[in-house]
């Protein structure tokens, strides 16, 4: 066990609008080592993206709310840090990488001037103009960008390309965190695997660690180390990558996930999709969330939120592991 | 980050057939207009305001608005004359309503022109193809001539009397509406329901009236709200320069115009009608932007 | 760049060419023929038809228009007037300065105040700072600006006696015509920069910059403002057009020897030509305005030039 890079403990985020209170993520906790990489899975909807700018303190200025909870970035809070502490972490410690390329990058600034300026706003090495612009050919580079091109705009790039650019935007300071937040969902298949293996690269060859957020369950098996499953808010399994991957028991809703996704090499004659949707965040369900959806449901999994159990490194938040063999009781 | 919340707006248990709220009845709409309160003030003030000008004159004969009495003119407010008499000895609250009533005449007949002949140009422009570019070449002509002095030149060949002043602000509003529809057209016609539709056989005319026209409701009865109030500036302008309604028929452009003569005599007469033709406007524009919201909430912010 | 302007003066002839033709048409509706005006009551019937012949009156529609048009394209000749048979350049040169200037001074007044103002107002949204000017705003918006005009004529001019009220002579003749020109216009260009700047800030972009770690005023004048500054400018281009409207009514409560006043009064007097030169010179002026806009526009948006200059974009 390395330092403890991130920690993020009974995170509960709301989106309160004057119609509604949407209540996005409902006690999220995890830790994150230096150099790790987990893997946050879930369906859309589920909060991870709510988790991330949570932890970038980016969410909604007029909606967004932490209600509850704290995140720790090398043992600082980042809920309690002022505005002048968080513009130095974003950015310098922990950086972003958004699932929208196309719209992420300023249309009227150069690429090159866009990663100039996450250079030069954590400038502590006190580097010149021309130094400045030595490192951003470098950051280019790094990503598979001709440095020539650096005077260019957004729109003279394709989606990949532009991913790339705010990937090297998110490196340019060398961040001790990543945090990954669907960067493929929007590409092509072809050029998702080199983002992707980009991203992988440079997460070795930086020792950075990773947040990957994601709900292709391939990504996560050929990236992470540890796996978070989300679903409707909070954790419902986590482990790790050989946890998730391999082992026979899970939680329902990730036995759900892998049964409803094609495998190659196994024979299987129909895929079992997930019945039912996520329910409604303004209105979530009085027992376990997932009881409304759950082939295995028990009348107590209607009415009693369940506890956490844990097996080995493996976590599970459902009623059914009570009297499950090996399984023990590790936390409400 | 709010387009992964969109589950809110299905609500389903297992079993259950997926039920999407419907987000642009009417009732939905006027929900949302109700909870503005900008809007909501501007709805009621010029529902005052309108039933004051429309309704009040059906009880004021017209003689009280021309009837002229030299002898006590510029008379302050009395109980005779609420808002005293102006430089003829005229009432001048009969004159403000009927000059009201006007006004907002010619901005609502000229809006609806002006919808009725731009906006079915740029429908038809949207939706033919081989219309778009003639028609849209001529209306790029057409509004590349300051509305003022298209409506000068319209007035100026065909005379200063009421029905030319409605059509000449009309023709000159024309091309506003006419590119805001084609907008509105065109991002509706390109939809799959409307593929969809015509590849069942439906008529164009029908999937027009029945698929395009509804879709846009929202876009049409903005911009006429809108304009509107643009419209009954443009034609208290108009009169004000001497080029619309002319003296002594009373509107409060035309009566800003006479009231500029006798500034050093009294204030009352410019103050008025001033206030009229801002607050018939501001009202406009508040329920105006109020509409916008609630058609597209997304706008608000 | 220069490809892109050459196109966009290339594009701006048949519009002018149109708009001749379209106004030249409409004034061909006034009643009465120009002998008849020239020559006034009472002039005979033989001297009437002399002289429209002489004018080119009896030739066809279109002859006349294309002798017009060309006219004006090689010499620069807008024929005479009327009233005073004097040429309508000289007289159109003599009140130009008097147009630009009010509208030139009234749009920089509005962009001085409005943008400063609308950028406060989204920045401080839902604060004091914010709905005060907001609502200030609502009702300058919706002020005719002849009204305020006479109220400042009436404070400035009748009352406290510090302003001319009428003409064109010193630069202090426009400072009360500019102000009630330039406030409304000022109102109306601070709720557009203020809903322009708020759509802007909710762009992914500027999530991006946040992410960066970049401090909220980097954030809004780099990045927002810039972006939210595109429509602002077309805003500005398109509503040059209805301020054009506006400095009418002013020229004619000031008695402003301008462009505008020059139609109104060939309007009163039937004074054909004077209305069309004015008019169509007005009207080049607008497309002048919008075309100097979208130069400006391509300037500030790299996606517009690269658009028109065939680069990949």
């Amino acid at each position: 066990m390395g330092h403890k890079l991130l920690e993020v403990k009974d995170l509960m985020v709301d989106y309160r609008t004057d119609l509604e209170t949407i209540h996005a993520v409902n006690g999220v906790g995890f830790g994150l080592d230096q150099g790790e990489t987990l893997g946050l899975v879930g369906e859309t909807g589920a909060g991870k993206t709510t988790t991330a700018l949570a932890i970038m303190r980016l969410l909604p200025e007029r909606t967004g709310r932490i209600v509850q909870g704290d995140i720790l970035l090398n043992g600082a809070s980042v809920i309690e840090g002022t505005e002048k502490a968080l513009q130095r972490l974003r950015g310098e410690t922990m950086a972003m990488i958004f699932q929208t390329p196309m719209t992420s990058l300023n249309p009227i600034v150069s690429i090159g001037n866009q990663i100039a300026e996450s250079i030069l706003l954590h400038n502590t090495q006190g580097r010149s103009e021309g130094e400045i612009q030595q490192r951003v050919d470098e950051v280019l580079n790094m990503v598979g960008i001709p440095p020539a091109r650096k005077k260019e705009f957004p729109h003279q790039f394709s989606g990949g390309m532009r991913q790339r650019v705010v990937i090297a935007i998110a490196l340019a300071c060398e961040p001790d965190l990543l945090i990954a937040d669907e960067p493929t969902t929007a590409l092509d298949v072809t050029i998702q695997a080199q983002v992707l293996l980009k991203i992988r690269d440079l997460r070795d060859r930086l020792g950075t660690a990773l947040i990957m957020i994601t709900h292709d369950l391939g990504i996560v098996a050929q990236t992470c180390d540890n796996v978070a499953v989300m679903y409707a808010g909070e954790l419902v399994e986590t482990g790790t990558a050989r946890d998730i991957f391999t082992s026979a028991t899970h939680h329902p809703y990730t036995r759900g996930l892998f049964d409803s996704i094609p495998r190659l090499n196994q024979k299987v004659r129909r895929l079992r999709p997930i019945p039912g949707l996520m329910p409604d965040p303004t209105d979530l369900p009085i027992g376990c969330f997932f009881s409304p959806r759950c082939p295995q449901a028990r009348p107590v999994c209607r009415e009693e939120r369940p506890p956490v159990f844990s097996s080995g490194s493996q976590r599970i938040k459902c009623h059914l592991f009570g009297d499950q063999e090996g399984f023990a009781q590790a936390g409400p | 980050m709010a387009t992964n919340l969109t589950a809110s707006g299905t609500e389903a248990g297992p079993g259950e057939p997926v039920a999407f709220k419907k987000q642009n009845n009417a009732k939905e709409i006027w929900r949302r207009f109700r909870k503005n309160r900008n809007a909501m003030v501007g709805l009621v003030l010029f529902a005052i305001v309108f039933l004051g000008c429309f309704v009040a004159p059906m009880f004021i004969p017209y003689s009280a608005v021309t009837k002229q009495n030299i002898r006590n003119k510029f008379a302050s407010p009395s109980l005779a004359h609420v808002a005293g008499t102006d430089h003829f000895g005229r009432d001048e609250l009969s004159r403000l309503l009927y000059g009201g009533r006007t006004t907002m005449a010619i901005g609502i007949v000229a809006a609806a022109m002006s919808l009725l002949v731009g906006g079915s140009l740029g429908m038809f422009a949207a939706y033919y193809d081989k219309l778009d570019n003639p028609i849209m070449r001529f209306i790029d002509i057409l509004a590349s001539i300051p509305p003022i002095l298209m409506a000068l030149a319209i007035v100026s060949a065909l005379g200063t009397n009421l029905q030319n002043v409605v059509l000449a602000i009309a023709t000159a509003r024309m091309p506003a509406f006419c590119r805001v529809i084609r907008a509105a057209v065109l991002s509706v016609a390109d939809q799959e329901y409307i593929e969809a539709a015509r590849a069942g056989g439906t008529g164009d005319l029908r999937i027009l009236a029945k698929h395009v026209l509804p879709n846009c409701l929202g876009t049409i009865i903005v911009q006429t709200t809108m304009n509107m109030s643009l419209l009954m500036l443009a034609a208290a302008s108009l009169s004000f320069i001497g080029m619309g309604v002319q003296p002594p028929a009373p509107e409060w452009g035309a009566m800003l115009s006479e009231a500029r003569e006798y500034m050093r005599q009294t204030t009352m007469l410019m103050i008025l009608p001033g206030i009229g033709i801002v607050m018939v406007t501001t009202q406009l524009n508040l329920i105006g932007d109020g509409l916008r919201d609630a058609f597209d909430p997304r706008l608000k912010n | 760049m220069t490809k892109y302007i050459i196109k966009r003066i290339i594009l701006i002839i048949p519009i002018l060419l149109g708009v001749s033709f379209l106004v030249f048409t409409i004034l061909s509706f006034t009643p009465g023929d120009p002998a008849s005006i020239i020559l006034g009551n009472g002039a005979d019937q033989e001297a009437i038809d002399q002289l429209n012949k002489e004018l080119g009156y009896d030739r066809p529609f279109i002859e006349r228009y294309l002798s017009y048009v060309s006219d004006i394209a090689l010499h620069l000749d807008f024929g005479f007037s009327y009233r005073t048979r004097l040429p309508i350049r000289q007289e159109l040169i003599d009140r130009l300065p008097v147009s630009l200037k009010l509208a030139f001074f009234a749009v920089i007044l509005a962009c001085a105040i409005g943008i400063p103002v609308g950028i406060l107002t989204a920045v401080k949204q839902y604060s004091a700072l914010d709905t005060a000017p907001t609502l200030t705003a609502l009702v300058f918006a919706a002020f005719p600006t002849f009204w305020l005009g006479m109220i400042l004529l009436y404070v400035f001019s009748l009352r406290l006696g510090w302003l001319p009220s009428y003409g064109a002579m010193g630069w202090y003749h426009f400072i009360l015509p500019v102000v009630g020109l330039g406030l409304p216009e000022a109102a109306t260009l601070m709720r557009f920069t203020r809903s322009s700047m708020l759509e802007t800030v909710r762009q992914d972009y500027i999530r991006t910059a946040r992410s960066k770690g970049a401090p909220e005023r980097r954030i809004i004048w780099k990045h927002a403002f810039k972006n939210a500054l595109i429509p602002i400018v077309t805003i500005i281009g398109v509503d040059f057009a209805a301020l054009m409207g506006d400095a009418c009514a002013t020229e004619v409560l000031y008695s402003m020897p301008g462009l505008c006043t020059m139609i109104i009064n060939g309007i009163r007097q039937k004074d054909v030509p004077s209305v069309m030169g004015a008019t169509l010179l007005l009207t080049a002026l607008c497309a002048l305005v919008v075309l100097l806009v979208d130069i400006v526009y391509a300037y500030i948006d790299p996606r517009i030039a690269a658009k028109y200059s065939g680069r990949r974009g």
